[in-house]
């Protein structure tokens, strides 16, 4: 009941509830009118009753004592003017019928009156009195009147139609002022609630709530727009700074692009430009120690010798730059990438390049991981290259490659027993054209790491390395373990 | 084989041009010789026009056509040749520099026949050359001269 009254309008409950009000006012005022007459006139007719048959007690004394039946009916024939009285007699002090007076059947009164002979009481739709006659103070005989309530009680009945009647004319007035006097409060409810889901609906915090009423409404309206006003301001600081966000990303990404596009020529220009003079500088220190030779010193031919290593340095230090320049441009091409088969062939260009090395490999099962195969090969090769370079002085090369899940992350490592490096120059690692040996010891330029660690950058991974002096060192960088990738 | 099989060779640099008559000196292929200082030039000598208009008749065996040119640039030599219906089956060699990406797809999609770098130690210079001048001036079958 609880639960289907809450599911209602405010309209349907303010109604509901002045309603119930009045129709409970209303029963309750009717009830209590049609107890109070019912108590009231039931006494009114007894004590008329009652007043009636004292009457013809009181005028039957002659009649009794001198033993005239008839003078004791003509007063009992008086009772005709009270149609209620259908029924009367007149018994004497023995209790036996001395006169009567009837328009109904006499045995249907006989038998009414049959039982105790005073006072009185309701039979049927009936009243039975009784009144003792008195003559100097003693009982001499008892009028007894039997009055028809059939009358009465269809009275009674018109008066309970009219309490009804009136109970139902009120309700419908209080109906009518209900449902006007509601108004009061729910209208403004109902804009207050039509505004806010047309703001919900269109996402319009411009729309105001309007204000009808200064009392607990009115203040919910004003607090209502006051948030909206809030919103609002808010909604549009936002959009402004949106829109100047967009501008400054548009602005820097035009900017980024010709950075992007001078790094470009730049880097082709180098590429183009750079590795002429180098190449004719070779060409030409070739040709003269070819064709004049025998115009050349021994110290004359080191120089030259000296030149042209020289040179070829420089070649191998462009061609690093240019690579590692690509590996920082080139858009990745990520999908999903067997790392097993990327370490294979790794593996299988470094023994061809690596031959009589004797090397004890030790490859854990790679997972599959999403990025870009070309650059992940990269990867690998600098790593395992290192490794295979570094532990050259080696009797017995170790080199373990592994990897394991951490923190939503495959970390991959490359170990080896090589020669290692002082931990306190860790941070130069991955540098560009960083060397942590000579060039006597180790060749190379310093650039392989850098390559590594921009690849895996871009690859939303991290790199780091764990070294010790003689004993060995451990290449660690690690991947994202990303869902699109199956297991 | 014929020894009347020309090589053109498009190089604006004297150097580059000086290394590479060496090296195909090395396998006596320097005298079947020309040398283009551009891709304008190399258009030139090809339509037999300018200060061509008087050389024999008939397309070289391989152009050695470098990128970075004055003027018209190898990349729009490429192009002119292969939309032109008498040079289109012109055997041409890129003889360049460095191996760029976009530069090596754009030549092949133009239907380069080959892409050479040139090595930066001479050595592998020479050795380069060699196999290209050998492959393009003496093994490799002309296409039919057509006009």
């Amino acid at each position: 009941m609880l639960g289907i009254i809450r599911k209602q309008s405010i309209k349907a409950k303010l109604m509901l509830i002045i309603m119930l009000t009045s129709i409970v006012c209303l029963l309750l005022t009717g009830a209590a009118v049609v107890v109070y007459e019912r108590y009231h006139v039931t006494r009114d007719l007894v004590s008329d009753m009652n007043a009636l048959a004292m009457l013809i007690a009181d005028r039957s004394t002659a009649a009794l004592t001198f033993q005239d039946p008839r003078l004791a009916e003509e007063n009992l024939a008086a009772l005709h003017v009270k149609p209620a009285v259908v029924a009367a007699c007149i018994l004497n002090e023995n209790g036996d019928v001395f006169a009567r007076y009837n328009t109904i059947d006499a045995s249907e009164f006989d038998l009414a009156a049959g039982g105790k002979k005073q006072g009185h009481r309701f039979i049927h739709d009936h009243l039975l009195h009784y009144a003792p006659i008195f003559l100097g103070g003693k009982e001499i005989g008892t009028v007894c009147i039997y009055a028809d309530l059939k009358g009465f009680y269809r009275q009674r009945s018109y008066f309970m139609l009219l309490v009804a009647m009136v109970i139902l004319f009120s309700s419908l007035i209080a109906l009518y002022l209900s449902s006007r006097l509601q108004l009061l409060v729910s209208r403004p409810l109902r804009q207050l609630t039509e505004t806010t889901q047309s703001i919900a609906a269109k996402k319009n915090y411009a729309l105001r709530a309007e204000k009808s009423s200064d009392d607990e409404i009115g203040i919910l309206v004003d607090a209502f727009n006051g948030m909206l006003e809030t919103i609002d301001a808010q909604n549009q600081e936002r959009e402004k700074l949106n829109a100047e966000l967009e501008e400054r990303v548009a602005k820097r990404t035009t900017q980024l692009e010709a950075a992007n596009r001078e790094l470009e020529a730049f880097s082709y220009s180098v590429s183009h430009d750079l590795r002429a003079p180098l190449r004719h500088a070779s060409g030409f220190v070739d040709l003269l120690l070819k064709r004049c030779q025998a115009d050349l010193s021994e110290k004359g031919r080191h120089y030259l010798d000296a030149i042209a290593d020289s040179v070829r340095q420089m070649g191998v230090l462009i061609d690093d730059l240019l690579q590692f320049s690509r590996t920082g441009r080139t858009e990745l091409r990520l999908r999903d990438t067997n790392m097993n088969e990327v370490l294979a062939d790794v593996r299988a260009s470094l023994r061809q390049d690596n031959p009589g090395r004797e090397i004890e490999w030790i490859v854990g099962d790679m997972p599959r991981v999403f990025g870009d195969e070309a650059m992940l090969k990269l990867v690998w090769m600098n790593l395992l290259s290192n490794a295979v370079k570094f532990t050259r002085t080696r009797k017995k090369a170790m080199i373990e490659v592994g990897v394991r899940p951490e923190g939503g992350e495959h970390v991959f490592f490359v170990r080896d027993n090589g020669v290692g490096f002082d931990m306190q120059y860790a941070h130069k690692l991955f540098g560009v054209f960083q060397r942590l040996h000579s060039l006597d010891e180790f060749e190379g330029t310093g650039i392989g790491l850098a390559n590594v660690r921009r690849i895996v950058l871009r690859h939303e991974g991290r790199t780091w390395a764990e070294s010790e002096l003689d004993k060995g060192t451990t290449i660690y960088f690690t991947l994202p373990i990303r869902k699109e990738v199956k297991p | 084989m014929s020894d009347a099989r020309t090589i053109l060779l498009a190089e604006d640099n004297p150097r580059d041009v000086e290394l590479t008559l060496e090296a195909l000196a090395e396998h006596n292929l320097a005298s079947q010789v020309t040398v283009v200082k551009d891709g304008v030039e190399a258009l030139e000598y090809l339509h037999c026009e300018g200060k061509y208009k008087d050389r024999r008749k008939g397309n070289p065996a391989v152009l050695l056509l470098d990128i970075k040119m004055p003027r018209l640039d190898g990349i729009e030599v490429l192009k002119a040749i292969r939309s032109d219906p008498v040079l289109r089956m012109l055997s041409v060699v890129m003889l360049t520099s460095s191996r760029e990406e976009p530069d090596l797809k754009k030549c092949y999609e133009l239907g380069v026949n080959a892409y050479v770098v040139k090595p930066v130690d001479f050595e592998d210079f020479i050795e380069a050359v060699k196999q290209v001048g050998v492959f393009w001036a003496v093994i490799n079958e002309m296409p039919p001269q057509g006009g």
